[in-house]
């Protein structure tokens, strides 16, 4: 029960600090924050399981684990799976596609728009469309794939494509078409 | 704890595999429904799994030591629970990104190649705004009426959180990334 305990307090923390965090620091990709303090959560649980007493001062025995490791194993697995939850959250949530075109909804109460004017807003003044427009460089500078910049041809590398065959399999097998 | 572990992990392997074998045989656009569909008889099942694996004899009982009989049952609703949102996350992150259906379209290509211009030519931003559209009006999030969308109020009161969280987060939506 410890290990539980522990790892909600430690999750409450990366929350409330992240937001924060997000909130001043203001970061242009969020990532670069929440992968980070995910790797610091973890051992900073360990440490906190490590130095706190079995009975975390209130505990009566049967509620105290009979393996100190399992117990602290549980622990960084809820964690993980809640700081999971959390990023997705975020990335869905604020970051997706449907919630930009809610707000765009939002925004323009209550006339509403027409799909011709949402596509628009996808849009820059040159034609560049704002999905691919940042996302193609953005996968070359990550290293999934290459942009010839005099032909502006795109070629996956080994690790673009091994992602590439792998989300396919994924695809199958959980009976998708094209998606995206 | 540790049959809390093994229940939970019984239960998942056989929600999972009961919503792929459902969706093989009768596929849905109402995918999140389906797997909720899929994982609900699943609290129960991994009670169930507790109690026969504390039931059956010395082992696994003997791995929980001596804590209070009632943690796995504790313990199990958290952990299916926790993984149920695995699933439909992941789920989600294959279905719906627009980064790994660019992998695939460029993967897929004839050339293994494809200049940007093309790229956006076959996935285009439309498609994907009229595929969104759909689903939000399906989902009653958003109703149209001649040709224009508009929030329905429980889209509304989505929208009001998600631009707070914006704001909190002070992250840009996909239209302002560029």
């Amino acid at each position: 029960m410890k290990g539980i305990i522990l790892s909600c307090a430690i999750f409450t923390a990366y929350v409330v600090l992240t937001a924060i965090v997000s909130h001043f620091a203001r970061f242009q990709r969020h990532s670069r924050l929440f992968i980070p303090a995910a790797l610091i959560a973890v051992p900073v649980f360990l440490a906190a399981y490590r130095f706190t007493p079995a009975d975390l001062w209130f505990l009566p025995p049967p509620w105290q684990a009979a393996r100190a490791w399992l117990d602290a194993a549980l622990g960084v697995l809820i964690l993980l799976l809640n700081i999971h939850n959390y990023i997705d959250w975020f990335f869905g949530f604020n970051g997706g596609f449907s919630t930009s075109m809610m707000l765009l909804l939002l925004a323009r109460e209550p006339k509403g728009a027409t799909a011709a004017e949402l596509i628009a807003e996808y849009h820059r003044a040159d034609g560049t469309d704002k999905i691919h427009g940042w996302r193609l460089p953005r996968l070359a500078e990550t290293g999934w794939l290459r942009i010839d910049p005099s032909t502006q041809i795109c070629t996956l590398t080994d690790k673009g494509r091994a992602l590439a065959r792998f989300t396919r399999f994924l695809k199958t097998v959980l009976t998708l078409g094209r998606g995206g | 704890m540790v049959t809390a572990l093994i229940a939970s992990g019984i239960a998942f392997l056989l929600c999972v595999t009961a919503h792929l074998f459902a969706m093989r045989r009768k596929p849905t656009k109402k995918r999140l429904g389906a797997m909720t569909t899929a994982f609900l008889p699943g609290f129960p099942l991994a009670l169930f799994a507790v109690f026969v694996l504390r039931s059956w004899g010395d082992w696994p009982a003997s791995l929980d030591g001596h804590e209070h009989p009632l943690l796995p049952y504790i313990l199990v609703p958290v952990l299916h629970l926790l993984l149920y949102f695995l699933f439909v996350e992941c789920f989600y992150h294959i279905e719906r990104s627009v980064t790994l259906r660019l992998l695939i379209e460029l993967h897929e290509h004839p050339r293994n190649a494809a200049t940007t211009k093309e790229i956006m030519r076959d996935y285009s931003v439309d498609d994907m705004i009229r595929r969104r559209l759909d689903d939000l009006v399906r989902n009653r999030w958003v109703e149209e009426s001649g040709g224009r969308f508009r929030l329905t109020e429980k889209g509304r009161r989505l929208a009001r959180l998600m631009r707070t969280s914006i704001w909190v987060y002070q992250s840009k939506p996909q239209n302002e990334r560029l």
